[in-house]
């Protein structure tokens, strides 16, 4: 087996038993998946780039290469911290919280590069707080003097784009989707019935992880509620149109590359809502980890979405 | 009518005193060639990549690849820019009396209005990022132009991969090429398409040129520093620039 297939994205990508894991590699091709724990939209297209033209150097023919693409998140942003320029260095790697940095550069016994030498520190989204303070200390920096949602959106379309052409040129066949919506404006209002407060209004990853039916860490009943039957990202208004700054870079978007769910309630939907909506399946990772999916609800997606497209039946 | 998009920093800024190589590139193809030209002073590689897709972009609408070719000045890697929106008019007291518009555009090209911002940058981004970031726009307009069938030419304002300075921008003393002293940028190198870049011996630039082949032929006090003077950029035109053009 000639063929290299290469995933990318966060941690939707690249967690316990995510959807890369369930490919029969011996059927399909051998999987390269780097994709990488609160990895951006900058970090994933970086990570991309590399690994292909890793594979390239090594003597790989483009035509036996296929990606696939989850991309993450519009707000996140990551910084390259080195032992070279940064005084910070050695107190931020060797810090709690090493998980939210990495570096998709690897030797070829697939060791990332040293972290002694040089990391990118994930911001994940606004304002989170890492267990390593002086690192919150320097993303608050970011998010309180540089940060506005419009950048972001063209980063991350700017991103899109850099793949889009990039594996165009090479003639590399390649999927993109997202991990959730990232498009929209979008949001919820809590069902009745439930323990959130009935109309509370929520937003992104808070509407898909169901947190809200229990109010609890973790339940293993966390399905999509039958009551919640209202347009959730469905005629809502794109950000591109919000932002016309960025509408000449949605335009040249290759939306012929790009799988969807979409259905009554959602439209440019990713793993997430194909998840609760489609697969009806219970969101939720156990007690240690229930904002992901878990493993079995990746093996459904792999087996329905990813290999369909894998074997061109789509 | 063919069409030329020129782009890049305050060296290939038409609005410039010392007149540059767009105008005077005019001067001698105005007959053949309609020209765009979207270089602005104090700009990085994140205006130039973005004013070139758009304006390419916009053109191909309505012309052949065929008729289209493409001149970018490149300008130093460390520079960045910030969009200035109604977020950011907010956060900093040098935008407060910003007015801002629906939209906004620089040199007709409907991007957003991005300015710089490479002191403040430089305070929570290393240089070796900078790098990456700018290498990262010289590749995407490569890769755009190379997927839509364009045909273009790039050069530095000065050497761009040798040791960076900001006191002297020639190449003269600047030591080794940037991936050597910073190893995140080495496959970038690898995927940028050389044969489609000219350069004043090794990765020199449009300074590095008129300091070899002019005496004295910058605005700045001392000799070799600061603008090229418009012969300086005439002749440059003359001998280099217009070879491009088939």
């Amino acid at each position: 087996m000639d063929k290299i297939i290469i995933t990318a994205g966060c941690s939707f990508t690249n967690s316990d038993g995510t959807w890369p894991y369930h490919i029969n590699q011996e059927k399909s091709g051998w999987v390269h998946n780097v994709g990488d724990t609160g990895a951006g939209n900058g970090y994933i297209s970086r990570s991309i780039v590399w690994e292909v033209n890793n594979q390239i150097k090594l003597g790989k023919d483009p035509k036996d290469i296929e990606v696939f693409i989850m991309w993450s998140g519009i707000t996140r942003k990551e910084f390259l911290s080195t032992a070279r320029e940064n005084p910070m260095h050695k107190l931020w790697v060797d810090g709690p919280h090493k998980n939210w940095m990495g570096n998709f550069i690897r030797d070829e016994h697939w060791n990332r590069h040293p972290s002694e030498d040089s990391t990118w520190i994930k911001s994940s989204i606004p304002y989170m707080t890492w267990d390593n303070k002086s690192v919150t200390k320097f993303l608050d920096l970011y998010w309180k003097h540089f940060y506005s949602e419009e950048e972001s959106l063209i980063n991350t379309f700017e991103s899109i784009l850099r793949i889009q052409w990039y594996l165009d040129n090479l003639g590399i066949k390649y999927t993109m989707m997202c991990w959730q919506n990232i498009f929209n404006q979008y949001s919820f209002k809590v069902p009745s019935g439930w323990k959130r407060q009935e109309g509370d209004e929520i937003f992104g990853h808070e509407i898909w992880n169901l947190a809200w039916r229990d109010n609890t860490h973790f339940k293993t009943d966390r399905f999509w509620p039958e009551n919640g039957t209202g347009k959730i990202s469905k005629d809502t208004p794109l950000l591109k149109d919000i932002y016309p700054n960025a509408t000449h870079l949605w335009d040249m978007i290759d939306w012929d590359k790009w799988w969807f769910y979409e259905d009554e309630q959602v439209e440019y939907g990713g793993l997430a809502e194909w998840i609760c909506l489609k697969a009806c399946d219970p969101w939720g990772n156990g007690e240690h980890d229930p904002g992901h999916p878990s493993p079995s609800s990746h093996k459904k997606f792999c087996e329905q979405v990813i290999l369909p497209i894998l074997e061109n039946k789509v | 009518m063919k069409h030329l998009v020129t782009s890049g920093c305050s060296f290939s800024d038409y609005e410039n005193p010392e007149r540059t190589w767009p105008l005077h590139l005019q001067d001698l193809i105005q007959d053949e060639y309609r020209f765009y030209h979207l270089g602005a002073c104090a700009q990085g590689e994140d205006y130039i990549s973005r004013s070139v897709i758009c304006k390419v972009n916009e053109l191909l609408k309505d012309n052949n690849s065929d008729d289209i070719f493409v001149i970018v000045g490149w300008s130093g890697l460390q520079r960045r820019a910030i969009l200035v929106n109604n977020e950011t008019t907010k956060m900093h007291y040098r935008f407060k009396d910003w007015k801002m518009g629906p939209s906004e555009s620089m040199r007709g090209v409907p991007i957003g209005s991005w300015q710089d911002f490479d002191d403040e940058y430089q305070k929570i981004q290393s240089e070796e990022h900078n790098i990456i970031q700018s290498m990262e726009h010289i590749i995407r307009t490569q890769d755009f132009l190379r997927v839509r069938n364009v045909d273009y030419k790039f050069f530095g304002f000065c050497n761009l991969f040798a040791n960076l300075d900001e006191e002297n921008f020639l190449t003269e003393g600047r030591g080794t090429r940037i991936d050597k002293k910073y190893p995140n940028t080495s496959y970038l190198f690898d995927i940028m398409d050389w044969n489609k870049w000219w350069f004043h011996n090794e990765f020199g630039g449009l300074g590095d040129w008129v300091n070899d082949n002019i005496k004295d032929g910058f605005d700045g006090g001392t000799g070799n520093s600061g603008h090229p003077l418009s012969d300086s950029q005439k002749l440059f035109t003359k001998e280099v620039v217009s070879k491009w053009i088939k």
